[in-house]
């Protein structure tokens, strides 16, 4: 039986962004590139990493998400500062019902378009209830998360 | 339909499993009491059995009519014991000895470090032919020394791949040489062919026949191996190739319940139809025989519900939270501290974790500790090499309520990614074990086995080492805002050391502290807290006792003895002291937390099972 999307919440927790990058440095010592006038990410929906450092957009939106259905999307991240798509990224995707102590039974496949441009294929929300989703950027050593909660309903 | 896979799974966890009616070994005969802490155990050709007691520094012989102790004074945490002819071979701290009956050491075997030749904290020992083999575990791989000369062979580094290992703790090896190692942070048993190359491993974590939680003493024994599967209190026994034959081990319940019952077996020692385990945590040796005609081993509880935390060794409280670790579950737990129930207790509020290498999952976490002006907590998980940031929503004024979703990750730092950038100043991956709240929302690390301490950004931004030469066993930090001052515990030394933070490499100097079960001595000190005065409680697990010194080292009190009743503990782990002054004790060994006033008065107790409270309410 297909369920229904009926909530979905956006959670940025309050830490403050960090002004040092060490960590997350390229491992090949390059850097972002200097903001120009045109941004590249300036979608109001996007959605922002826990500690502020990267801006997630994702195609289709979280709000046309459905379970028992392999999704597919593309998620773009930006620097958050410059809007600029982030370099040197990595992303990963998970989901998981807390309540429920389980993850996905299947394991997403994630496809590098291009700097901070990646193809999401075979997300599967195999049952209704609330989910958590969790997109770790990583950079160098250390990992962001972005966190969202859908929550689907019997129809 | 319950009924149905229940029966369904009976017989699947039947499958392969020798008929019943073969005798096998699992049938409770004798328990041996009055050890210590013992690790490892052998048996000699003449049937004795050899029994480590690592805290008297010695190993003893337990014989028909005889009863002998052979002290091992040059060697410090004596793990696990071998016996070939005549010669006692005893593992330690950093190296092997091999010691005459009468306890003259005649060979030294290895060193403090990483080189070839040289170990860490080594765990289980196996002599075969002219070889002594060893689990090198603090260096994650297993080493084989040639007894007839100067020559070592050495096999492993960390890892999940064929020919890595995490924290390997045993070995076995058959009659064809081939070499099992028991990878225990990996929940695996790894076999390896008489050069040490890699020929296979089967298990994973879990609870079910064939999975392995913290798999630890192995023993090969007329064509079986049989491997200690230590966090799920119960023994598997395997052909050469994995494949299973059958179990034995009940779950105790009750404190200190024997008669066959197991609790975090470690090591095991087999002869002809007799089996001995060791239970460290249960002070205690015991002997399992072959089952009689008409006889059945007693089976495993499979669906026994979990009525109790499992707490790991340290415990953070600030503000109106108070956080521990479950490095089996493995999770993190809070607990809200300040609402005004009827009577005072802790509440659980909220468990958050879930087994795993993605991001955001845990391995075995080893420490948290808990920011409570920016609502965040950190974790650490050594097994993994990662340090976790986390953010709190937890609202005082909001009705008080078990939430799955009150913690979230915001950021987890690679400390072997870290490593590989050479952006750690260390010799090799940090593996996390402490943590405290430093200044200006600081973070200090200390890495037991590098015997180092980092101070990491609060955002995990940056990473600095501030001191690479701790003492020998470095287990806790804490910090004094009063006399800014990082303070450390050696639970090898004995000793409560420190460092101030005013130059730019700081200085670690022991201050004060001495071996023994007196006042003011400490036999194996396992958690530090500062209190607002600045006076020092230190837990030491072994004396069961929390001692309170001032900075000068001057001995103030002690309060607490074995038991499981108020005030009293069983291999008490960790300590903090809140903002209203109370000591909350990781009473490791009773799975609960106690809170007591810095006098020792009994305030509260959670996490308990229910034989605890009873024997709480009976006081």
């Amino acid at each position: 039986m297909r369920a229904r999307l009926v909530h979905v919440f956006l959670l940025v927790a309050a830490c403050a962004t960090a002004d040092d990058r060490d960590v997350s440095a390229p491992s090949d010592g390059r850097h972002e590139s200097a903001p120009v006038a045109a941004p590249d990410f300036v979608s109001p929906a996007a959605l922002h990493s826990a500690a502020g450092t990267y801006l997630l957009e994702l195609q289709p939106p979280l709000c046309a998400m459905t379970d028992n259905e392999s999704l597919r999307f593309e998620v773009r991240v930006a620097d958050a500062r410059t809007r600029r798509s982030a370099l040197d990224v990595m992303l990963a995707i998970d989901a998981a019902m807390p309540e429920h102590g389980h993850g996905m039974n299947r394991v997403p496949r994630i496809t590098r378009l291009g700097e901070g441009h990646f193809l999401v294929e075979g997300m599967y929300f195999h049952m209704t209830g609330r989910w958590e989703l969790y997109f770790d950027v990583t950079r160098g050593a250390l990992t962001e998360r972005t966190q969202c909660r859908v929550e689907f309903s019997d129809e | 339909m319950l009924a149905g896979v229940l029966i369904a799974l009976g017989a699947w966890l039947q499958e392969g499993e020798d008929a019943p009616s073969v005798p096998r070994l699992g049938m409770p005969a004798l328990e041996i009491g009055g050890t210590t802490s013992v690790t490892g155990l052998a048996f000699d050709d003449r049937g004795g059995l050899w029994v480590c007691d690592p805290e008297r520094g010695g190993v003893v012989l337990h014989a028909a009519g005889d009863t002998r102790r052979v002290e091992v004074g040059a060697l410090a945490r004596i793990s696990d014991v071998a016996i070939r002819g005549e010669s006692i071979f005893v593992s330690g701290s950093d190296a092997v000895v091999e010691l005459s009956p009468s306890g003259v050491e005649l060979r030294r075997i290895g060193a403090w470090g990483r080189a070839p030749g040289e170990l860490r904290e080594p765990g289980g020992i196996a002599v075969a032919g002219e070889f002594l083999y060893v689990a090198d575990t603090g260096n994650d791989r297993v080493q084989r020394f040639s007894l007839a000369e100067h020559a070592v062979r050495t096999c492993g580094e960390r890892g999940r791949a064929e020919g890595q290992f995490l924290r390997p703790s045993d070995v076995a090896v058959d009659e064809a040489g081939c070499v099992y190692v028991s990878d225990s942070g990996n929940h695996r048993v790894v076999k390896l062919d008489r050069d040490l190359k890699f020929l296979k491993a089967w298990g994973d974590f879990g609870p079910h026949p064939g999975f392995f939680a913290e798999p630890d003493g192995l023993a090969w024994h007329a064509g079986e191996l049989y491997v200690v599967d230590a966090d799920n209190h119960r023994v598997q026994v395997f052909d050469a190739e994995g494949g299973r034959r059958h179990e034995w081990g009940l779950h105790a319940l009750l404190p200190r319940e024997g008669d066959g019952k197991l609790h975090y077996p470690r090591k095991i020692a087999l002869r002809e139809g007799l089996a001995a385990l060791s239970e460290p945590y249960e002070d205690r040796v015991q002997l399992f025989r072959r089952t009689e005609p008409g006889e059945e081993v007693p089976q495993p509880q499979r669906f026994e519900r979990v009525v109790s935390a499992h707490f790991g060794g340290h415990v953070s409280v600030a503000g109106d939270l108070a956080a521990l670790c479950e490095p089996t579950a493995p999770s993190f737990v809070l607990y809200d501290v300040n609402h005004a129930l009827e009577v005072w207790e802790p509440v659980l509020v909220a468990r958050t974790g879930s087994w795993g290498r993605r991001v955001g999952q845990m391995l075995a976490p080893s420490d948290v500790e808990l920011d409570s002006q920016r609502r965040q907590l950190w974790l650490a998980d050594a097994d993994a090499g990662t340090l976790s940031l986390w953010s709190l929503d937890h609202d005082e004024s909001k009705p008080l309520e078990f939430d799955f979703f009150k913690a979230r990750m915001v950021r987890s730092l690679d400390f072997a990614a870290l490593h590989a950038q050479r952006l750690d100043d260390a010799r090799e991956p940090i593996r996390p074990n402490a943590l405290e709240l430093g200044p200006n929302g600081s973070l200090f690390v200390l890495d037991t086995l590098a015997r180092s301490l980092f101070v990491v950004a609060g955002d995990l931004s940056s990473v600095r080492l501030l001191c690479a030469e701790l003492g020998p066993r470095p287990v806790d930090v804490a910090w004094s805002e009063l006399h800014r001052r990082a303070w450390i515990i050696d639970a090898q030394a004995c000793h409560v050391g420190s460092l101030a933070l005013d130059d730019a490499r700081a200085r670690y100097e022991p201050r004060f502290g001495a071996r023994g079960r007196g006042d003011g001595e400490l036999l194996s000190p396992s958690g530090l807290a500062v209190a607002a005065d600045g006076t020092l409680l230190v837990v030491d697990e072994a004396a069961h006792r929390v001692s309170r010194f001032d900075p000068r080292g001057t001995w103030i009190g002690s309060f607490g003895a074995r038991g499981t009743g108020s005030r009293e503990f069983h291999k008490p782990r960790g300590i903090d002291v809140d903002e209203q002054g109370r000591a909350w004790v990781v009473d490791w060994g009773n799975h609960r937390v106690q809170v007591l006033s810095l006098a020792g008065e009994y305030l509260a107790s959670f996490g308990a099972r229910a034989f605890v409270r009873e024997a709480l309410r009976s006081k």
